[in-house]
């Protein structure tokens, strides 16, 4: 190869700039796209200051769910001493933490996001939004990577570890089958203080607003979930600050597949564009030598055609003189012959007649 | 064999080195000395300068403690009148440079000195941001100082404090004053006395030094010269005796403070817009009936004078008037006297009242933005038709209000058993537990109880239907108001709005209530403390 240095680099910065472009390019036209959800999606305001920890939406959703009962019942509030996550036969769980020495219950779940993080992730599609409002998930095509798990910013799907044969990973179904009905989800349906209310999540937006608006000295101004990770189907409002009770509160308000979308879609221009680019440089510098060689080779070749012509001609030349010379040389000796012998004859005939004389 | 040798050793090292590393991070972040902090850091930052440097935090008390016979004038110089001026080692500001130099040959001197003598001492030259250091975590137990009345009566009949001259019979004349302008001095006036932030503010106005300053150079250099004549009972001389938030909660409070003598009224009619067109002799009507207010109850019931008289001991109509003036900020008469978010406020106060346990479970579930229209007539009762049914002789006026307040039913309330039910049997939403047996009777009467405790409850409630208004809301007031389920349907498949379901409701009051008076039984989650399980 006789590309240069700086040409090579010239080719290949040009190359990764137009990727870099059209990458941009694409996650840009993502950029600009807020999606703001499905019109009719459903959805679940928690009203944090209600909740008072009493676990009655825990015993419906193991009801609802028919999910195996745990060890210790659901009317024992013991086990609110220590901090629990989601597990793989519990969907939601309660916490207690203490603000300024008042106890203050927080319930977690799957918060079914607009544009989930687990659904991006998920590479056989076993997690999908519909959109009525729940994030479901199809058991039977999951592979059980759980890339999901590591995608998922709430730390929510948990993951049947006890199942040698087939686990599956488990979380909040939204009870997408009961909303179906015209039911409302277990959770909802038995908190005792509606600590829990299911609707529209742009009416619900609006009621969490109002109830800000007529209670300002009791409520945190914002609603969680309104823009967190693009925005999530399960709404929190709180008279304590969030970061107090275990919810994060610097995930930013762009979703996980929107985080990821910029370089994915990169991906096949990458795959796509390079092996043709870098094919065409180097045929193009593999072209070029081929044209100098062969150019080389005429030259070579003319050359040599030349030197043959000038020796054969100089061959020829040096024949001639020799022939010349020899011709030449055979006069000469002719001649000396000749005069050779016609001395000789001479000097007989001299003594030739010496002797006749006798 | 060697290779093996340099890896155990290479291993040790690296363990060294994190444990070290572990310690030395963690011992970086404990910079808190007390969970509570200090009373005493002072931030000194020079105005005008290029100020390349952070503030240094300068620990007044701590040096105090290092002094051997706590004389201020180690550091603080007098100034004509013999007071300390509080400024470090000056009694004026110089210009930039000047000021930097006072505090670094001072400063620094004195820590060398120190040094020299074999006594532990503060950081050198050199050691710029040992003092510089204003990002250091140094927790800060710093609060204003709340004169109130206990405190300002404890002054007033102190002993040691002597009065201005022999013709005062009292001492306000040792701390009050006004500023003379023609002789640029400052004088008592006698009647005239004011809280100091009337005229000194949070900074320097021309003539008009900073609180902070006047505050000091009066109080500390009293506390100081009565100090120094042995004075046993003297006030705080040290940042954290007047400042740190712990020990100024056992400043002694005087049980009952005797009223404090200012010539005010005992009771005053406000009726601003009637007196204006009295001024103006011209006839008008009264849109609203005039207040008769109990100035003498109202000077018990608040802190000290400023909480309602923030600007100056005025009537509030000179500078809040009816359509707003920029000396009250534009805040018109209606909002100075209803604002429900501003303690300055009538109706803000009364609303900061019902935040009290006794009276939050009703009010905390009632939203403040709601105007009770029905409870105007409390405070505006006076029967004043027009402006010239209103005496235009103060003392006249005074005795005609006093006669309206005096005319107030403040007597606990008390409710006839025939009235309210015993006991109310609620079971239309009855499944997994046996309908409640709520215990009307009982309820009302604790809440009496707790009402009548307060005058202030006693007297906004004295329409007997207002209290059942707590429970039995948003309904025309009755004694036989309508059932909850009326309104509250049972829980709704959809939300449409922030009415709770007939579940959601009782849950809601009753909890609500319960937790807002601090009432532990029946506990939130014991279930059936209030409804007995169905078998």
């Amino acid at each position: 190869m006789t590309i240069s240095r700086r040409k090579f680099l010239g080719w290949f910065g040009g190359g990764l700039s137009a990727t870099a472009v059209s990458a941009a390019g694409t996650a840009m036209a993502g950029g600009n796209h807020h999606f703001e959800g499905h019109p009719d999606t459903m959805g679940v305001l928690h009203d944090i200051s209600r909740c008072i920890g009493c676990r009655k939406c825990e015993e419906a959703c193991n009801r609802v769910n028919e999910l195996p009962k745990p060890e210790k019942p659901f009317d024992d509030l013991s086990v609110l001493d220590k901090k629990r996550r989601t597990h793989a036969s519990y969907y939601t769980v309660v916490n207690r933490f203490e603000v300024d020495s008042k106890p203050v219950f927080v319930k977690k779940q799957c918060n079914h996001c607009m544009e989930p993080a687990c659904a991006s992730a998920c590479f056989v599609r076993a997690f999908q939004k519909t959109p009525n409002g729940p994030v479901v998930y199809d058991e039977s095509v999951c592979v059980g990577c759980r890339y999901c798990m590591i995608a998922c910013p709430f730390n929510i799907p948990a993951y049947e570890y006890d199942d040698a044969l087939s686990p599956a990973v488990t979380k909040c179904t939204l009870c997408a089958p009961r909303i179906q009905k015209g039911q409302l989800p277990g959770c909802v349906e038995s908190c005792p203080k509606e600590a829990l209310i299911f609707g529209n999540r742009k009416q619900l937006i609006k009621i969490a607003r109002e109830r800000i608006n007529k209670y300002p000295e009791r409520y945190i101004d914002h609603i969680y979930g309104e823009h967190e990770m693009g925005g999530t189907s399960w709404l929190y409002i709180s008279n304590v600050a969030f970061s107090k009770i275990g919810m994060r509160e610097d995930l930013g308000t762009t979703s996980a597949p929107q985080l990821t979308s910029g370089p994915l879609a990169a991906v096949p221009i990458v795959v796509g564009l390079w092996p043709v680019l870098l094919t065409g440089i180097y045929a193009i510098s593999q072209r070029k030598d081929k044209v100098a060689a062969e150019e080389q080779a005429e030259a070579v070749a003319s050359a040599k055609a030349a030197a043959d012509e000038e020796m054969k001609q100089q061959i020829a030349g040096v024949k001639k003189q020799a022939a010349k010379e020899k011709e030449a040389a055979i006069k000469k000796e002719v001649k000396k012959a000749l005069e050779a012998a016609a001395k000789e004859a001479e000097e007989k005939n001299a003594e030739a007649p010496e002797k006749k004389e006798e | 064999m060697n290779f093996k040798k340099n890896f155990q050793q290479l291993f040790w090292v690296i363990v060294f080195f994190l444990i070290v590393s572990v310690l030395y991070t963690g011992a970086l972040e404990t910079t808190g000395k007390s969970d509570n902090g200090r009373a005493d850091v002072i931030s000194i930052q020079m105005a005008g300068g290029k100020s390349q440097m952070l503030a240094v935090m300068f620990l007044h008390d701590l040096h105090t403690a290092s002094l051997e016979n706590q004389d201020c004038s180690t550091c603080h110089l007098k100034d004509d009148d013999k007071q300390y001026s509080f400024k470090f080692m000056r009694t004026v500001d110089f210009d930039y440079e000047v000021n930097m130099t006072v505090y670094h040959e001072n400063c620094i001197g004195c820590h060398n000195r120190m040094k020299s003598e074999g006594k532990f001492a503060g950081p050198d030259t050199g050691k710029c941001r040992a003092c510089h250091n204003q990002e250091a975590n140094v927790a800060t137990s710093w609060a204003d100082l709340d004169f109130d009345r206990s405190l300002h009566y404890r002054h007033e009949s102190a002993q040691a404090i002597k009065p201005v001259s022999e013709k005062h019979k009292n001492n306000c004349g040792a701390c009050h004053h006004e500023y003379d302008k023609k002789s640029r001095k400052t004088v008592y006036v006698p009647g005239k006395e004011g809280a100091c932030q009337y005229c000194h503010q949070d900074v320097t106005t021309g003539d008009i030094r900073a609180m902070q300053t006047v505050a000091h150079e009066s109080c500390v250099n009293c506390h100081l010269k009565l100090k120094s004549k042995r004075v046993i009972k003297t006030g705080p001389t040290e940042c954290k005796g007047c400042h740190d938030l712990e020990l100024q909660k056992e400043i002694k409070q005087v049980e009952s403070v005797p009223r404090m003598k200012r010539n005010q009224p005992d009771v005053i009619l406000m009726a601003s817009t009637l007196m204006k067109s009295m001024a103006s002799k011209t006839k008008t009507k009264a849109t609203i009936s005039p207040v008769a207010f109990n100035h003498k109850q109202h000077e018990t019931a608040s802190q000290s004078c400023q909480t309602c008289h923030h600007a100056s001991l005025e009537k509030c109509s000179s500078c809040h008037t009816l359509s707003g003036d920029k000396k009250g900020q534009f805040i018109p008469l209606e909002k100075a006297m209803h604002d429900t978010k501003s303690t300055q406020s009538c109706v803000g106060c009364h609303a900061d009242a019902q935040t009290k346990k006794d009276c939050a479970g009703c009010h905390s579930q009632m939203a403040m933005t709601d105007k009770r229209s029905n409870q105007c007539n409390r405070c505006h009762h006076m029967d004043i038709k027009d402006s010239e049914q209103l005496p235009s002789e103060t003392d006249a006026r005074i005795r005609m209000a006093k006669a309206s307040v005096d005319n107030r039913n403040t007597k606990p309330l008390i409710y006839e058993s025939k009235i309210v039910p015993e006991k109310v049997s609620i079971g239309v939403m009855a499944k997994e537990y046996q309908p409640a047996d709520f215990p009307h009777e009982k309820v009302v009467k604790t809440l009496l109880a707790r009402l009548n405790k307060n005058t202030m409850g006693t007297y906004f409630h004295q329409d007997k239907l207002v209290m059942c208004q707590g429970c039995h809301h948003n309904s025309p007031q009755s004694a036989t108001p309508p059932k909850c389920a009326s309104c509250h349907g049972m829980t709704p498949k959809m939300a449409a709005d922030n009415r709770p379901g007939l579940k959601g409701a009782y849950h809601g009051q009753c909890i609500g209530c319960h937790e807002e008076m601090g009432i532990e039984k029946p506990a939130a989650t014991a279930c059936i403390e209030c409804h007995k399980k169905k078998q």
